[in-house]
């Protein structure tokens, strides 16, 4: 910048600057910026670049461009198969459903399966094979671990170890078997954090070898459930969960319940008499069942100790007891996973004793590998320590993280001379082993997996390994020098030797079409209960007695699982089924007990058990069993690769041993006063009075319950009301049947781009989801009931948020659905304001602008992506009525009933969602208006709601009543 | 002498006037402008990577559209030939031209051809090609006399104002399925043609909102 010729030279010295500072000076930036600002104003006249099209250069047969194609595959995480059903668009897996074909799933999916596509788009999901600090390729690695391989073949595999996952793959087995071959000296170690063995040790007792059970839940009256989350955990839960929800429509025939357990489980929360109950006095609670079914000849051999039980749990028994009595053949037992061998033995006694064997509950012989077939973690660490290993192959997730507390795995990881891990992150584990290979997703490899029937369900990938990750078929292949085959192959290959079919070709793609593989399914079997055995062992029972401090129970998270989805945020920001809390996992103690010890929610706290101390703040929960302690594990990842899971939440693994895996006793709290704010999905739990939720009985409701009666009905008009000629789309969502377990909430979530906010936001109450789950309590603190209500946009025919908007951007359809036009969205924030419901959204920041090219990846193309500063909500999946319209429209036709199913209705395990066209007699939710158990939520508002909801009702037990 | 002529009273006045008229002759022009081609990208012929001319195609080969755009039946995209599609003729004929070396290329080497876009709609429309087609919307309507054009360009101008005009009087651009794709189809002087048609389609054209935004 030059200054005018005429201006005194000492004035321009004293002007400069000492030293040009570079860059700019201000005059030079303000210019440039008024430059580039009117340059940009021209831009907008130019024309914008033209967006390209690539078509196909070969269009695969089965595509059709624009349409989605849907492939069935499963999972198997946990050990057992999961039929799944995963839409794909152009090649890019979006959305994941259950397989309607599969018996595990019935058309369901639950909470893990939905976070699946999430898990393949993960950011910051391992994307370098290394070999030692050297990162390296997927072909060199494979070779150097071929080199490897052969090195240790000399040896006959001397000092091989490998540690994996259960899996109940028939390939994976073979494979596993292979190695073995190989290598006679090698071992396996199974080892899976969230996993029990006590009842395959009860079923070996019980009948001399090990069986799975699998339960009838549609064959029986009478259920109890003792420490088991029934119809939320487990393999079979989602088909649990159908069978057992079918059972709960009034007239019909309803089933009963019974509920122990430590704390709330979705299972717990549709109990018709719930027992809050520590996990330690499970044992007791059997023993008393036991006893007061004595009339049994089968029972009265049992000698069992003397377990005192309080007047409550007597009284709990005894009307129990009678109503199993009065139900042989009819009623189901079922002992929690961590519960011991013992209580296990009792159910499986109870049972065999009520003749609920054959008819509630199928027993099945495993083909091969039982879960007691492997050694576990435990001598694999010992051999650790003594020096025995030399190569370790680590395919199991994590289990530097999650191993037991004393094993500390972590610290003898690095003693071993060669170690490799196959895994989905860089975490704990990664950091500890020589070698690191990615894993692939399970979207990205073809295998097999296996439900406790024996039925063979396929793995097929829906898209290219993205970073060339292994599958664990890839890596053992790779050990027994196949590195070349792939696991299409060796599936394949090992498939038609199995099966020795004469058109192989036309089988296989029946089975890859419908997920599974027909046939295969076994018989159960008929077993011969011991009673002899099971006297010895349960005659030297000595049930712990309570020592000193509090119980501590270790529980397996319903969002993260064993940590492996810690760093899906979509998981992260769900809130958990029961305590709503999102982003963290606080401990979790009965309101007495918080309340002695002087602790508000939030509050952190020392948590001392055995010599070990992890910190973290807690949260009452009502309806928890006093004096115990709940920890949800797989929360605090330390690994910094891993961003969302970092730091979130602490690490219970850490006060978690190998002896007491599922419950323990003797925590101590202490006091640290310091506080840290939970991120709450809901932070009011209370109804206070009004009618939002109904539980009654079948009496009460043939009596005409007058406060539900009030909540529906026609309600006087000032103006015609609008009539509404075609369409009449509408909810109905049945209280009965919602377990609350959130899987509506995640399908809705990635069906409709629905961005996650983060914990800071979620605090200020800012959280997206278009779909929650209101949770009241109703009745004291100690022993309330609770009622799930899934709560999303009621579409109102007179709608309030429609009478405020200043720029019509939510107008009414023609067809009863309330609209969000995004583009005309001005953001005043109105309509939210004026909804009583409290479901708009509002997009306060940018949250989909900074998406990678992998995230982006999981957007449906059929729903927007919103941007900052509009207003969002449930639109009744609006896109998927188009669709349907459209096919219909198409071909002449009208809608058919049942063709629009919304994505929350579509994960929905029990068919509590509903949804149709009210202008249709035959469909189920016109039936569902005239059901005496119908009412509106907020109806003396006027509003009109199109969603309805059945209020909830309970079969109890007169003697408890 | 004073500083102002009368001239600068008439001068003033036109300058007050002007003010006045500034914010109205602003809307005026943002309404015109919004409606001429150069606003709605129509009459923007656009070059492709490839020479290829629909005049020769459709007109003087007399190739149905549905050969090359052969999901538009039954997909929301009308579909864009794979490059396998053009091979089928030249393979055979025009075999050794150079104009056709990108295609050879693409067909060979597995990489698609990158086509330039010439008819946008922004991401919050989505627009069905299959439901247009089988209610009786010719080709025509909205991508004018494509057997003209030597490159491609927007025939209509695609606004939201134009989709809804004929949404709520669709009847004039109906015409029988056997003529769906005839760009040189006449329709017929008749009214009543049109309303049978309709009633042949069982047409209820819809405008609430999310018919097209979702």
């Amino acid at each position: 910048m030059s200054h005018p010729s005429d201006m005194p030279e000492h004035f321009d010295a004293e002007l400069a600057p000492e030293e040009d500072p570079g860059g700019f000076t201000r005059r030079s930036f303000l210019q440039g910026l008024a430059a580039s600002a009117g340059v940009a104003g021209l831009a907008s006249c130019a024309r914008p670049p033209a967006e390209q099209i690539l078509p196909y250069t070969v269009r695969p047969p089965e595509l059709r461009p624009g349409d989605a194609l849907h492939f069935a595959t499963s999972h198997a995480i946990g050990g057992w198969s999961m039929g799944l059903l995963v839409e794909s668009h152009e090649g890019r897996p979006t959305k994941i459903e259950g397989n309607p074909q599969h018996p595990a799933s019935l058309g369901a999916s639950g909470v893990l399966e939905q976070l699946l596509v999430m898990q393949l788009y993960d950011p910051n999901r391992a994307r370098e094979f290394r070999l030692g600090k050297d990162a390296t390729s997927r072909h060199k690695f494979l070779s150097s671990l071929a080199d490897r391989a052969k090195e240790l073949e000399r040896t006959g595999g001397d000092g091989l170890r490998l540690l994996i996952e259960p899996d109940a793959s028939p390939m994976l087995a073979q494979m596993r078997a292979r190695v073995l071959q190989r290598f006679p000296r090698a071992r396996l170690h199974v080892f899976d954090p969230l996993g029990f063995d006590f009842a395959a040790q009860a079923s070996r007792i019980a009948f001399g070898r090990v069986l799975e059970p699998v339960y009838q839940v549609s064959r029986a009256d009478v259920i109890v459930c003792l420490d088991s989350d029934l119809l939320n955990q487990g393999p079979l839960s989602l088909r649990y969960a159908r069978e057992f929800a079918d059972r709960r429509v009034p007239q019909t025939g309803m089933n009963r319940l019974y509920v122990a357990e430590p704390t709330f489980t979705p299972t717990g929360t549709l109990a018709d008499h719930r027992l809050p109950c520590r996990a330690s006095r499970i044992g007791a609670l059997a023993a008393g069942l036991v006893s007061q079914l004595g009339d049994i000849t089968a029972l009265s051999q049992l000698k069992l100790p003397v377990l005192p039980l309080d007047e409550e749990e007597n009284r709990w028994c005894r009307a129990v007891a009678q109503d199993l009595a009065s139900h042989p053949g009819r009623s189901l037992v079922v002992a929690g996973p961590r519960q011991p061998v013992e209580v296990q033995l009792l159910a499986i006694a109870l049972n065999a004793a009520l003749n609920n064997s054959g008819s509630t509950v199928a027993l099945y012989e495993l083909a091969s590998d039982s879960p007691l077939q492997f050694e576990g973690l435990g001598p694999l660490v010992q051999a650790i320590e003594s020096g025995a290993v030399d190569t370790l192959v680590i395919a199991a997730t994590n289990p530097a993280f999650s191993a037991p507390a004393d094993f500390e795995l972590a610290a003898a990881l690095p003693k071993v001379k060669n170690s490799l891990y196959l895994g989905y992150y860089q975490d704990e584990t990664a950091a500890l082993c020589q070698w690191f290979a990615p894993a692939a997703h399970l979207l990205e490899s073809w295998g097999d997996t296996r439900g406790p029937d024996d039925s063979v369900a396929l793995t097929q990938p829906l898209i290219a390994p993205l970073f060339d990750g292994l599958s664990e078929v890839e890596l053992l292949a790779g050990l027994i020098g196949q590195a070349g085959g792939n696991s299409y192959q060796l599936l394949r290959d090992f498939w038609s030797a199995t099966v020795q079919s004469q058109d192989f070709e036309r089988e296989w793609r029946r089975w890859l079409s419908a997920g599974l593989v027909p046939g295969t399914a076994a018989n159960p079997v008929e077993a011969r209960f011991d009673w002899t055995s099971v006297q010895m062992l349960l005659s030297a029972w000595n049930p712990r007695k309570p020592e000193g401090g509090m119980e501590v129970i270790f529980a397996q998270d319903r969002k993260v699982y064993d940590g492996r989805f810690g760093n899906v945020a979509i998981a992260q920001e769900l809130p958990e089924p029961i305590t709503k809390v999102t982003w963290g996992n606080p401990a979790l103690l009965s309101p007495a007990l918080a309340d002695r010890l002087g602790l508000r929610d939030g509050e952190v706290v020392e948590l001392h058990c055995r010599g070990r101390t992890v910190e973290g703040p807690v949260r009452r929960v009502p309806g928890q069993a006093d004096n115990c302690v709940v920890l949800q594990l797989g929360y605090g990842h330390r690994a910094a690769a891993m961003e969302i899971a970092k730091g979130i939440g602490f690490d219970a693994y850490r006060l978690r041993t190998s002896q007491a895996p599922g419950f323990d006793i003797g925590l101590r709290l202490r006091h640290t006063g310091r506080f840290e704010e939970l991120a709450l999905g809901q932070r009011e739990f209370e109804v206070h009075d009004r009618p939002l939720v109904f539980s009654l009985t079948e009496d009460e409701l043939r009596k005409g319950p007058k406060d539900l009666e009030k909540q529906r009905g026609p309600l006087p008009e000032l103006y015609p009301p609008a009539e509404y000629p075609g369409h009449r789309w509408a909810m109905s969502i049945d209280l009965s049947r919602c377990t609350g377990c959130s899987a509506c909430v995640l399908g809705c979530q990635t069906e409709n781009n629905i961005p996650v906010v983060g914990r800071a936001l979620v605090l200020r109450s800012r959280i997206m989801h278009w779909l929650r789950i209101d949770r009241y309590y109703l009745g004291p603190q100690e022993r309330p009931e609770t009622i799930n209500q899934p709560m999303a946009c009621q579409h109102c025919g007179y709608a309030p948020c429609e009478y405020v908007c200043p720029v019509n951007a939510t107008v009414h359809s023609d067809e009863g659905v309330n609209e969000q036009v995004y583009n005309r969205c001005v953001g005043t924030r109105y309509c939210s304001n004026n909804c009583p419901y409290k479901v708009r959204r509002f997009n306060f920041l940018a949250y989909t602008g900074n998406k990678t090219p992998l995230e982006q990846m999981a957007m449906n193309p059929d729903v927007t992506v919103r941007a900052r500063g509009v207003m969002e909500k449930c639109s009744y999946c609006i896109q998927r009525i188009e669709r349907a319209r459209i096919e219909a429209r198409r071909q002449g036709k009208e809608i058919a009933p049942g063709a629009v199913v919304t994505a929350c209705q579509q994960a929905c395990p029990t068919q509590a969602i509903v949804f149709g066209d009210l202008s249709k007699p035959e469909e189920k939710v016109t039936q569902l208006r005239g059901d005496p158990r119908n009412y509106e939520v907020l109806h003396e508002q006027g509003t009109r709601p199109r969603t309805n909801y059945l209020a909830r009702i309970k079969n109890p037990n007169p003697q408890l009543a | 002498m004073s500083l102002f002529t009368p001239r600068a009273n008439t001068l003033g006045r036109l300058a007050l006037l002007a003010l006045l008229a500034a914010p109205i002759v602003a809307v005026l022009f943002a309404l015109l402008y919004a409606r001429t081609p150069f606003y709605t990208n129509q009459a923007f012929p656009i070059q492709q990577p490839v020479q290829f001319d629909h005049r020769h195609h459709v007109a003087d080969d007399g190739i149905d559209c549905r050969y090359c755009h052969d999901t538009v039946m039954t997909s929301w995209t009308a579909g864009f030939p794979p490059t396998e599609r053009c091979m089928g003729c030249h393979s055979q004929i025009w075999n050794e031209s150079p104009l056709l070396d990108v295609v050879r290329r693409s067909y060979f080497q597995g990489w698609p051809i990158r086509w330039k876009r010439v008819h946008r709609l922004p991401d919050f429309v989505y627009f069905d090609h299959s439901i247009h087609v089988n209610k009786g919307i010719g080709c025509l309507s909205c991508h004018g006399r494509v057997d003209q054009m030597p490159n491609l360009e927007q025939a209509a101008p695609l606004s939201m104002g134009w989709c809804i005009k004929c949404h709520r009087e669709p009847n004039s651009q109906l015409r029988p399925m056997a003529e769906i794709t005839n760009l040189r189809w006449t329709p017929p002087d008749d009214p009543s043609a049109f309303e049978a048609l309709a009633k042949l389609y069982d047409l209820h054209p819809r405008t609430s909102c999310t018919t097209c935004h979702r």
